[in-house]
């Protein structure tokens, strides 16, 4: 007896060291160290407020292109959700009675609804017809949808069937698609209802880790109808790690967070360029929380919500959608020519049915005394609302399109040899470099036969289109005619050239690729960022020696002569020739070309107007640009470019030449070629300005492959500029059948 | 040498326990405020409070103590059938009736006015066991008598089992245990006991579902609450915000109502099962190793008295309220302390709760009832 007394002593005594070891161990061991830190953890939460996002506005500053629609959004915080599976599911069910979610069950195994008959009719009332693959096996299983309505009835079946049947809510399943982080406020359903919205939070007790979060949704009003717009505004996705990693700091004790697992940013466009403007700045509050989430004490403000920018664009909403569809109105013109040249016998069909689809071009519009970018298309184009929809496979198929790549911002980002619309940049060089004055001639005789510097056996050929002899020219003769002899002698010299007389003007030595890389890269701009608001701005390429060693070639003068005519390895943006071109017609000031023209708050109070920014001067003697101006005045009249826009428009020339010379339009045409598989292709330009003395407006064209239908089709970028500076002038433009719109009454655009 | 036997002795009323149960009843008073204040800080002395009602509970409950203490011990020998068909009865109507409150069926009544007939029903078991033994002496316990303890032992056993409450289930089988050693229990019945004891033990881990057993073993393997997310929110809970609260305490604590744990109630039933971390989270390493020091006292004294019990009969009873304390603190702190499952018991003398707090403070006075009767050497 008095044994086990001392048993039960001793025992008791190490139970209660034991006891103390442990509290010592609890209160002063390495995890106590931890503790505080988590307990601030365990009882602060971060209350985030969502800033509205700006809009964005066509140049008048009403129409709406980019808009932040509010939405009542139904949220789960899965971290407030019940812990058991029972009572989450009852949540789940619950909301799937005021809305509509796809809840399914799992019945497994099918053999007890043939032992249990109240089973069976339990199912049958949720689902009168059973999935057309049921079967009644041992180890089959079978998934039955929940009707709306019948949602409870399923919860208490699978409350009462624990073992045999399983709920899939759909709530859930949106969860675990949206793969956010649980103590995020998950959307898992948009748009809901005001009653649905009331009901929830009239039920929040019933409804733990549910809310309802009013936010705001992007729409895009007329990207639908003018497709084009897209490019410009580009779109939004929810955010990426990366991006999350960048903008966030590494911890929230370094600071607030700049942005949620759960939030939009702008991917391409205005949208992204602009994407602190629009956003705002997220707000931040802590608040420490007791373990039902009642809000202890004052929040304190660790970031104060700003509200987005509204932006307002250069876009003019009228002559981008007038734009748009001139565009496609020459792009059908051209394909209409490509599958009738198709089905044409001859020796070419077989070359005109390996052709694609024409569907690719850009026109452009800049006010040529502000850089404002006041139309910009680019076809194919893609709706951006596709994006707000959210719908895997549409925007899968833009990702995935390599035919038509629709995502492709063609004016910005598309490389294209410019052909003859770069000879005035190489006639301004020649000017300023003193090689030639604006009264030397030069003989051109069709084409030129040059002797390989390097290998004297060997003899190269540059000859104009279709070997036209132009005879003695000047400068300006050689842009009416768009002579290519005359800028490849300039540029090149006559020094290695076999078929000029003795007695034909020479030109020692030329220009030279180092000072033609100087004036159309340094003043004009080529081979360098425009420095436009929008991102994937693509640099082309102006060849110059340096590029050659880069790439272990050897600079050769007949590189030289490619160059100087914008073809070989020359590659320009739409982009970067139209601005090169405003700086001819304001006969010299190089533009940041902008399509924002104005930030303003949300109530539109306080507007900031965004000033022209000049990047530079050219400094060109006031003769030579005369000249060149003069030439581009001469080459859009030259019978050559009016008869082919007369032919494709079945109008008599006279009719188009009055028609150009009131809407006083100077610029220059190009055909530029480009390698198409076995077959030398061709893109059709137009660029120039109006009106001739003061300008104010550019306008560029370009139609990828149609340069080369063998019917004139070079010129096709001509009248679509044609069409659009009617546009622009507000007199409207013929549709695909030449005939004009009906003057409509009371208003005065289209 | 001869016994000679004194109806009272005052000396043996041993004051050490009873100003440890005062002591600990003492700290019990701002331990239960301090967890039962509402999380904005308001002060709550209302009529209709906790704290209000704990006073109650305490002040009655010392006055049984006093009051069974000067009560002769031997008239519980002849209530011992009553008592032990009314533990039956209370216990059997919890199992039809109760309500079932943090997971298990063990209140009776609104929640204005609940009672825990668990609790009383562990000292009738008590009273019963005793009166049962006692009358083979001091002999060793042959077959039939720990086969019949056992019976007495497994009906309300069994009933709390079915509540489900583990805790209580434990705490039954120690007191038995403890009386059982005490009654001269060979070591070899203990063996041939635990082999068939054992799958009963089997049989009833089974009966639980994967909810209650992760509940009953998470302790074990703490380590799994940081890496299984599913796991953590099903049964890490408890574990987590007991060892924050714990570790935030230190040395002196984080000081009265300033406990960030305890105040904005992320332990859970912290004016019961939890208040341990809740007093080692406000009054640190030294409130809480009084606390485990006050109870051992207790114990320890408790051992002496069923060291000097005049009787087998008081000698048993104190040995089962000495077993009851016992399991309490080892289950009690050792949850808090995540050393022992999860089970929803309270800490003597220190949680909330009036049927608990009048059943051990009743256990007390019996104690000392024994205890002042109790045999004194004399060498005469």
């Amino acid at each position: 007896m008095r044994g086990r007394l001392i048993g039960l002593r001793v025992v008791s005594l190490i139970i209660f060291i034991a006891l103390l070891a442990r509290l010592q161990q609890l209160q002063f061991g390495s995890s106590a160290a931890t503790s505080r830190a988590s307990i601030e953890q365990n009882i602060t939460r971060h209350d985030y407020i969502a800033p509205q996002r700006g809009e964005i506005f066509a140049s008048d500053g009403t129409t709406l292109l980019a808009a932040s629609v509010p939405t009542s959004l139904l949220g789960i915080q899965a971290e407030s959700l019940p812990r058991k599976r029972a009572d989450r599911n009852a949540v789940y069910m619950r909301l799937s009675m005021l809305l509509p979610f796809s809840d399914t069950f799992t019945l497994s195994p099918t053999t007890k609804m043939q032992e249990d008959p109240a089973l069976a009719a339990a199912v049958y009332g949720i689902s009168p017809i059973l999935p057309a693959d049921t079967s009644f096996a041992p180890h089959q299983s079978i998934t039955v949808t929940v009707p709306m309505g019948k949602a409870l009835t399923a919860l208490q079946l699978s409350k009462a069937y624990t073992d045999v049947i399983t709920l899939q809510p759909g709530v859930e399943k949106a969860l675990a698609k949206a793969n956010l982080p649980s103590y995020l406020v998950v959307p898992v359903a948009k748009n809901i209802p005001n009653d649905v919205a009331l009901a929830i939070r009239e039920n929040a007790l019933a409804l733990p880790g549910v809310r309802v979060v009013d936010g705001f949704q992007r729409d895009y009003p007329l990207s639908a109808e003018t497709k084009s717009l897209s490019h410009l505004l580009g779109y939004m996705i929810r955010i990426n790690d990366k991006q999350l990693a960048r903008y966030n700091p590494l911890n929230d004790a370094d600071g607030p967070r700049q942005y949620l697992e759960s939030d939009l940013i702008g991917v391409d466009g205005i949208e992204n360029y602009y994407e602190s403007t629009l956003r705002g700045k997220l707000g931040t509050n802590q608040i420490s929380v007791d373990v039902w989430d009642r809000i202890v004490g004052e929040p304190k403000v660790l970031q104060p919500m700003e509200d987005g920018k509204n932006l307002i664009l250069n876009i003019d909403m009228d002559l981008q959608r007038d734009s748009e569809q001139i565009l496609q109105k020459w792009l059908d013109i051209a394909d209409q020519r490509r599958v009738r040249l198709a089905n044409t016998p001859g020796k070419d069909q077989v070359k005109y049915a390996s052709y694609d689809r024409i569907n690719k071009g850009v026109i452009m519009v800049m006010d040529v005394n502000t850089g404002a970018v006041l139309a910009s298309v680019s076809l194919p184009a893609y709706d951006n609302n596709a994006f707000n929809r959210g719908e895997v496979e549409e925007i899968t198929d833009l990702f995935t399109d390599e035919e038509n790549t629709p995502l492709l911002h063609r004016a910005i980002a598309g490389k294209y040899p410019p052909g003859s619309t770069f000879k005035q940049f190489t006639a301004a060089a020649a000017l300023d470099s003193d090689i030639i004055n604006p009264d030397s001639r030069i003989q051109d005789p069709g084409f030129l036969l040059v002797r390989n510097e390097y290998n004297e056996a060997l003899t190269n050929q540059y000859p104009n289109s279709n070997r036209r002899a132009n005879g003695l020219i000047n400068v300006s003769d050689a842009l009416k005619v768009s002579s290519n002899v005359f800028f490849n002698t300039v540029a090149g010299g006559t020094d290695y050239v076999t078929n000029l007389k003795p007695n034909d003007p020479q030109i020692k030595g030329g220009l030279g690729i180092d000072r033609l890389y100087e004036t159309v890269s340094g003043e004009f701009g080529f081979d360098k960022l425009t420095g436009i608001d929008l991102p994937g701005e693509d640099s082309g390429i102006i060849p110059n020696k340096e590029w050659k060693k880069q790439r272990r070639e050897r600079w050769g003068v007949g590189d030289t002569y490619i160059a100087a005519i914008g073809q070989g390895d020359v590659q320009v943006t739409p982009l970067q020739l139209l601005r090169a071109t405003v700086a001819t017609a304001n006969r010299g000031t190089v533009y940041q070309p902008q399509v924002v023209k104005a930030i303003t708050d949300l109530n539109r109070t306080d507007t900031i107007t965004l000033t022209p920014v000049i990047e530079h001067t050219i400094n060109l003697a006031p003769e030579h640009w005369a000249v060149i101006r003069e030439g581009m005045r001469r080459s859009v009249r030259d019978s050559d470019a009016y008869n082919r826009i007369a032919n494709s428009n079945n109008k008599p020339a006279g009719a188009i030449l009055a028609d150009l010379d009131r809407l006083d339009l100077a610029g220059k045409t190009g055909t530029a070629e480009y390698a198409e598989g076995p077959y030398l292709r061709s893109h059709s330009w137009f660029v120039g300005f109006a009106p001739f003395d003061n300008p104010k407006v550019a306008i560029l064209a370009m139609l990828e492959g149609t340069g080369d239908l063998g019917d004139g089709s070079g010129t096709l970028a001509l009248p679509a500029v044609v069409d659009v500076l009617r546009a622009y002038n507000g007199e409207g433009f013929p549709d695909i059948n030449g005939n004009m719109p009906a003057p409509a009454a009371g208003s005065t655009g289209q | 040498m001869s016994t000679s036997i004194r109806a009272r002795s005052w000396r043996e009323f041993n004051p050490l326990m009873v100003v440890a149960v005062l002591l600990l009843l003492a700290i019990s008073l701002p331990m239960v405020y301090t967890t039962t204040v509402g999380s904005a800080g308001t002060l709550v002395f209302g009529l209709g409070s906790s704290f209000a009602k704990h006073i109650v509970w305490i002040s009655v409950g010392v006055s049984l103590m006093f009051g069974l203490a000067l009560l002769d011990y031997q008239l519980l020998r002849s209530l011992a059938i009553v008592l032990y068909v009314a533990a039956l009865g209370l216990l059997g109507m919890v199992v039809a009736l109760g309500q079932v409150k943090y997971g298990a069926q063990s209140w009776i009544g609104s929640s204005q006015l609940s009672f825990q007939p668990t609790e009383p029903a562990k000292l009738m078991v008590i009273i019963a066991l005793a009166a049962f033994w006692s009358k083979h002496g001091d002999e060793p316990s042959p077959w039939k008598s720990v086969f019949i303890s056992l019976v007495i032992l497994a009906v309300p056993l069994g009933l709390v089992m079915l509540q489900p409450d583990f805790g209580s289930g434990m705490v039954m089988i120690g007191i038995w245990l403890v009386m059982s050693l005490v009654a001269n229990t060979r070591w070899v019945q203990y063996g041939l006991l635990s082999l068939f004891g054992a799958p009963v033990v089997v049989l009833a881990w089974l009966k639980f579902d994967q909810y209650q057993r992760e509940r009953l073993t998470v302790f074990l393997t703490p380590e799994r609450c940081e890496t299984d997310i599913e796991f953590r929110m099903r049964a890490c809970w408890q574990i987590i915000q007991s060892r924050l609260a714990i570790g935030n305490g230190g040395l002196g604590g984080m000081g009265l109502l300033r406990g960030v744990q305890s105040q904005l109630n992320y332990l859970p039933v912290q004016e019961s099962d939890f208040i341990f971390a809740v007093t080692a989270e406000e009054l640190g390493f030294i409130g809480a190793a009084v606390v485990i020091v006050l109870q051992l006292i207790i114990i320890w004294q408790i051992w002496r008295v069923v060291e000097r019990a005049r009787d087998p009969f008081g000698r048993l009873m104190v040995a089962g309220i000495g077993g009851l304390l016992l399991v309490h603190c080892l289950e009690n702190i050792g949850m808090n302390l995540i050393m022992m499952p999860m089970t929803g018991i309270p800490l003597p003398f220190l949680s909330y709760g009036g049927s608990f707090t009048l059943t051990v403070l009743m256990g007390i006075g019996v104690v000392l009832s024994v205890s002042i009767r109790s045999r004194r050497w004399s060498f005469n």
